[in-house]
């Protein structure tokens, strides 16, 4: 085992010894060739402690020797031929870790970010002088001693400027502004995963980043030594107790998602398929339970779950776990998303959400919001847009914001029929305004927000009064405070956000000169050549400025979700094609359009599958569909089209 | 419970023919219902109705170019439903209803008869169900006498989107389709008479569908998994008379894969969608329509297309929905056929 173990260690630390050595300098490789340092270890089968023994004592000897030959390097010939020495190289190898090794090999300049930042270590920790070799202006070889700062300064800054650099934006006081910057990118591919760790690997960030990871994993290790430190050993904890501010400071500038994704990516730096199995081979509920994930994914099912409106982080981690513990427990929790059901298992839910990429951070509710193409629509929009729609009185009207941002900067909402009228007495004429079911934060399409502003021009409602919503469960006429003011009774078991019923009372005297218009009829796609540029397709690309391209196969598809990372696909089929299971045909061309989304893809063997969110579904319960579900359904849609439209369509 | 099951000779792939596609003298994507004889076409262009007989065609209804239609029949060939949806493709709205028309068989006259969506059509034609999508009621019409409408409340709250079957087989009873607040699906019987609701048969799993057609006295229920329940397949015989509580139940086939189902009944067959392969991993399956041979318990296997999902009885022709095509399972595939057609 140990001998296992020793071959290991030896041929690990040997690679990536040459890697550094190869970026490092033909010359050294020479030297170390011409020195052949292997001959001076004792061999492959010696055990690890006398290994290191003896690595360490000619270290030591070679050292101690150095203590009084310092140099400032300022008698150095040509910098560009100095060399590190061998046993100095031996003695690192040992004791640096070797997973950033490769973060070493790209050049020397990549070499040198290593030593800033505090990769490259000897056995006392980072590295605080190197041993060099070179020739002095006298032609004369030497071997000295030379400390990090000087060798920065003299070698490594002046060969590569922009290391130099780095390290001053992830100095400590730096490093919180650095990493507001950069974009730890969550894959929603293996290949855009595999693509993302390859860049890190060669970027020159890297060995930076990691050093913020490492110095937030030696907090503890800190702790502990201050705390076993005596306080007569004055000098020690002082240096102890600096480190640990520092690396306090650099904790401060990462959110716990930022450290988990750096501690994936620097404990797999070398091992791809270890930092991509990660992010999705790992419950997404579990990294929910973690807030590596936003809760918003899975609070309708806790809520039902739990039986609780709202949600503590405990409650979150309790219901994460049962969901990740029982896979079928996901299928019917449906009181809060009014989604089609069964859904998912909860694995499949959680595979699906694993590969997916659409922003989904609000809850809506199929059922609720009485048409599907809005769904698509919102559920698009909110995914471009950076505010997610979570301000609603209640689900539906979360959807309905949503959409109508969109229609009234892009069409003044002349698809939205929901409006309430009033007449105008003075100059004659009905005036109609675009409205809300329900209330949004400051939207001033809100129904208690249009209902005061007719009552005050019609009513003379006071300025500080507003008309209020209440559930016609929870209104009670006998109750004093519903004896006065201005009442917006909802039937909310009969309220969707395309079609409510409400009552308007002032001091409980029905209100009747408001009247309500509803209707919400428009095309997803044009229907026809001229209602091109009126499709909710085209507003959605023209309010986020998107590009779009129709996918008619799987090549299509793959090659947009690779190279277009915020990219997701849209689409209408006919719904027994697209589900199946759930929905039969029963006659010649029967077909009921369904909006739906693609935001991930599975490949298996030269079979692939896609995450599908159709309107008919839950936000947070994606489906697994064979790609020839979605083909049959857009090919079988496209058969009612007059303008014979394929229906898939990426926007990026 | 009786369980019987029965054997099955499954006829190997190897001896599939391909199947005949359907083919027509209209475009196939106008068409809504095509007689099996050839004789009656009904069809749809730009929001209008029509009817194509003898090389003449009359106008059957007029809409707005977003109109679309759907008609269903029966083997009784008396009366047809046309199903009139507006907006087809602007208003996808799951709570809008349709107008239901009654028509004569090869007919021309348009009667409105309902507002909701179309279930199905019995009795000889003279009963029609339906539902609707706000209430989520059955409704239950007689379309020769002016009896009052017979309706049943679902009492299915946990799948917004489900859409029941029904179907009579007497005046006095309605067996349908419902999901109790655990997803459980069930057949059940209404009986208007005695008001009474009687369990035809309770799926043994939740995440379980179960689809019926009847015929010649005998239910014939499938039950299948929805997608991940991975609970496999099965089909029941279950006698209609003589059966007190649906006691006598014949299992006819069953499966460890998860069939899709659809099962589509003939006079002497019954038709659905046969999994042959799935990977659980990708959610794909293989399907293939499996036809079972009623009297002999014969089941075969009809296509080879790979990702079948569908089957339709139109007018007593199977035909198996693919892509934008029509592949005939059973009856006559040249439709197009341009003799002139006696009056009989």
């Amino acid at each position: 085992m140990l001998l296992r173990f020793l071959e290991n260690l030896l041929s690990k630390k040997l690679i990536a010894g040459a890697i550094i050595v190869l970026a490092f300098s033909q010359s050294i490789i020479a030297q170390i060739q011409s020195k052949a340092p292997i001959k001076k270890l004792p061999g492959l089968y010696t055990n690890m402690e006398s290994l290191l023994e003896i690595e360490e004592k000619l270290y030591s000897e070679k050292k101690e020797s150095l203590k009084s030959n310092y140099s400032n390097l300022l008698d150095v010939k040509d910098i560009n031929q100095l060399t590190l020495d061998s046993d100095f190289i031996n003695h690192i190898l040992f004791y640096s870790s070797s997973k950033y090794a490769s973060l070493g090999s790209k050049d020397k300049c990549s070499f040198y970010d290593l030593i800033l930042a505090n990769h490259i270590k000897d056995s006392e920790g980072p590295i605080t002088h190197l041993i060099v070799n070179y020739k002095d202006r006298k032609d004369s070889q030497k071997t000295a001693l030379v400390s990090r700062a000087i060798f920065l300064d003299k070698v490594a800054f002046i060969q590569c400027p922009e290391s130099k650099k780095f390290s001053l934006y992830f100095a400590p006081q730096n490093a919180k502004k650095t990493l507001s910057t950069i974009f730890l990118k969550t894959p929603s591919t293996n290949d855009e995963c595999l693509s993302i760790h390859k860049e890190f690997s060669t970027d020159y960030k890297t060995p930076h980043l990691c050093m913020i990871y490492e110095e937030v994993e030696s907090i503890r290790p800190l702790e502990v030594k201050i705390s076993s430190t005596p306080r007569s050993d004055y000098r020690r904890l002082t240096q102890l107790k600096r480190e640990l501010r520092q690396a306090k400071v650099y904790k401060k500038s990462l959110n716990a998602n930022s450290y988990d994704y750096l501690k994936n990516l620097c404990e797999n730096i070398e091992k791809p398929k270890l930092f991509c199995d990660d992010f999705f081979n790992t419950s997404y509920f579990k990294k929910v339970s973690e807030k590596l994930k936003p809760s918003t994914t899975i609070s309708p099912f806790c809520k039902e779950l739990l039986k609780k409106e709202k949600l503590s982080d405990r409650d979150i981690k309790n219901c994460a776990r049962i969901l990740s513990n029982d896979n079928k427990k996901c299928q019917y929790l449906n009181k809060y998303s009014r989604g089609l059901t069964p859904k998912p298992t909860c694995n499949n839910i959680s595979k699906a959400l694993n590969f997916s990429r659409l922003e989904a951070n609000f809850n809506d509710c199929p059922e609720k919001v009485g048409n599907l193409s809005i769904i698509n629509t919102s559920r698009i929009a909110a995914h471009f847009d950076k505010e997610k729609p979570t301000k609603g009185s209640d689900c539906q009207t979360n959807s309905a914001y949503q959409f109508l941002k969109v229609n009234m900067e892009t069409n003044d909402a002349k698809f939205w029929g929901n409006k309430l009228c009033y007449r105008d007495k003075i100059n004659l004429v009905d005036v109609c305004e675009p409205v809300l079911f329900g209330d949004y934060e400051k939207s001033e399409q809100s129904l208690s927000f249009i209902i005061s502003k007719i009552m005050r021009r019609t009513r003379g409602l006071a300025a500080n009064q507003s008309c209020k919503i209440v559930e016609e469960d929870s209104y009670k006429p006998t109750l004093l405070e519903y004896k006065s003011g201005c009442w917006i009774i909802l039937k909310s078991d009969k309220c969707y956000a395309t079609d409510c019923s409400f009552q308007i009372l002032k001091d409980e005297v029905p209100v009747t000169h408001i009247s309500s218009k509803k209707g919400v009829i428009f095309p997803y796609f044009a229907d026809k050549y001229t209602s091109q540029n009126l499709a909710q397709e085209k507003f959605l690309r023209d309010f986020y400025k998107k590009k779009t391209k129709k996918i008619f196969n799987i090549t299509f598809l793959q090659k947009l979700f690779k190279d277009k990372p915020n990219a997701i696909i849209h689409g209408v089929g006919c719904r027994a094609d697209l589900l199946p299971s759930f929905f039969q045909k029963r006659t010649l061309n029967e077909c009921t359009p369904l909006p739906f989304i693609i935001d991930g893809y599975f490949e298996e063997k030269g079979s692939l599958s896609v995450v599908l969110r159709t309107a008919y579904d839950d936000l947070s319960a994606p489906r697994i569909v064979p790609w020839s579900y979605i083909f049959s359904s857009v090919k079988s849609y496209q058969a009612f089209s007059s303008i014979n439209l394929w229906g898939l369509y990426a926007l990026y | 419970m009786l369980f019987i099951r029965l054997f099955i000779l499954l006829v190997p792939l190897s001896s599939l023919a391909k199947l005949p596609e359907m083919q027509t003298k209209q475009a196939l994507n106008n068409i809504r219902f095509l007689s099996n004889d050839g004789k009656y076409t009904y069809f749809q262009q730009n929001g209008k109705l029509f009817l194509s007989t003898n090389y003449s065609s009359s106008t059957l209804k007029e809409g707005e170019d977003s109109t679309s239609y759907l008609i269903f029949g029966t083997p009784t060939r008396k009366t047809l439903i046309v199903e009139k949806e507006e907006d087809f493709q602007r208003n996808l709205s799951p709570i809008k209803t349709t107008s239901l028309y009654s028509i004569k068989y090869g007919g021309d006259k348009l009667e409105k008869v309902a507002e909701g969506l179309f279930l199905s059509l019995n009795l000889e034609d003279t009963w029609l169900t339906y539902l609707d999508p706000r209430t989520k009621m059955i409704k239950a019409r007689s379309l020769n006498s002016k009896q009052p409408e017979i309706s049943v409340q679902l009492k299915n709250k946990i799948n917004p989107f489900f859409r029941p079957q029904a179907i009579m087989p007497t005046k006095d009873t309605l067996f349908y389709t419902d999901i109790n607040s655990k997803g459980s699906m069930a057949l059940l019987m209404y009986s208007f008479f005695d008001k009474k609701f009687t369990t035809v048969y309770k799926s043994r799993f939740t995440g379980m569908n179960l689809k019926f057609c009847i015929q010649d006295d005998n239910i014939y229920l499938g039950e299948f998994s929805f997608a991940e329940a991975d609970h496999g397949s099965s089909i029941f015989k279950i006698p209609l008379y003589s059966n007190k509580d649906f006691n006598t139940i014949t299992q006819i086939y069953s499966s460890q894969l998860n069939d899709i189902g659809n099962i589509v009944c003939s006079k002497e067959n019954l038709y659905f969608v046969k999994t042959l392969d799935e990977n659980k991993s990708l959610n794909t399956k293989k399907t293939e329509v499996a036809k079972i041979e009623l009297k002999e318990n014969k089941l075969s296997i009809l296509t080879d297309l790979r990702y079948v999902t569908n089957i339709i009885n139109m007018d007593g022709t199977i035909l198996v929905p693919f892509r934008e095509k029509y592949f005939v399972a059973e009856g006559k595939s040249r439709l197009n056929d341009d003799k002139l057609i006696k009056d009989n």
